[in-house]
């Protein structure tokens, strides 16, 4: 077994625990915070498959989904004093942090991948009617939102 | 050996662990964060087979960027949700959401 293997099989148990603690969890901010690792841990994986473009679009991607589950987690949690996080928690967090750049650059030496920029380059050239139907799929969610919250929104001026 | 085999595992698992979740919580929300789970699987097995392959195409990004658009819609879906659920002063529990209609 060589260093790719260990650091692939290290990642993925992280992934795999996090994963499973999302929901195992009594608390709505650890869960969320569970998924957050469970993600760099997914973009991690892109990166040692030498998908470095790909993990850092994942990272973005999910980064925004989560912050908006974030900020319900903290709306929803009764008692405010239990919403940060363990020390060991937040420890982890930076550590899986700096563990995707390091393997995304050690990664990116590793294999020879197919490369996502020149897929993405004939995607955008030439898949107009899927892109069409995703950017129409974003804006009925957010038309159907306000429209679902419409008694509901108060305008403060 | 190349770690493409475990990674289709990993996702794999981490699919099975999204649908556990799914199945197994009440809280509206929790479901919510497993079913982004199983998207984030879903893309581990796209980035995977697109690695895998010689000459991939457009597909693999265009499967990717569609299961990208689908989590971003499901995070509107939720935030509404959840001001609409606290507004009517619902419960969270998803066998107590029994109208589809306020």
């Amino acid at each position: 077994m060589n260093d790719a293997n260990l650091v692939f099989f290290a990642i993925a148990a992280f992934t795999i625990v996090s994963a499973a603690w999302v929901f195992l969890s009594r608390k709505l901010m650890h869960s969320v915070m569970a998924l957050t690792v469970a993600f760099t841990g997914s973009a991690s994986v892109f990166a040692l498959l030498g998908q470095s473009e790909m993990a850092l679009l994942q990272l973005f991607v999910f980064v925004g989904g989560l912050s908006t589950y974030l900020m319900v987690a903290v709306a929803a949690e009764e008692s405010k004093k239990e919403i940060m996080l363990p020390r060991f928690a937040a420890m982890a967090l930076a550590a899986s942090a700096i563990f995707i750049i390091l393997a995304a650059s050690w990664g990116a030496g590793q294999q020879q991948a197919p490369s996502f920029a020149s897929a993405a380059a004939s995607a955008f050239s030439s898949d107009y009617p899927l892109l069409t139907i995703m950017a129409l799929t974003l804006f009925s969610a957010a038309i159907g939102s306000i429209l679902v919250l419409r008694k509901h929104i108060r305008l403060v001026v | 050996m190349t770690i493409l085999p475990y990674a289709i595992g990993l996702g794999a698992v981490l699919f099975a662990i999204g649908l556990a979740g799914v199945s197994s919580d009440r809280h509206f929300i929790v479901i919510m964060l497993a079913i982004e789970l199983m998207l984030a699987a879903s893309t581990i097995l796209i980035v995977s087979f697109f690695s895998s392959s010689s000459s991939p195409g457009s597909i693999g990004v265009m499967a990717l960027l569609s299961i990208w658009a689908v989590a971003a819609t499901e995070v509107i879906t939720v935030i509404s949700f959840y001001v609409y659920i606290k507004a009517n002063g619902a419960s969270f529990d998803v066998t107590k959401l029994n109208r589809l209609k306020w």
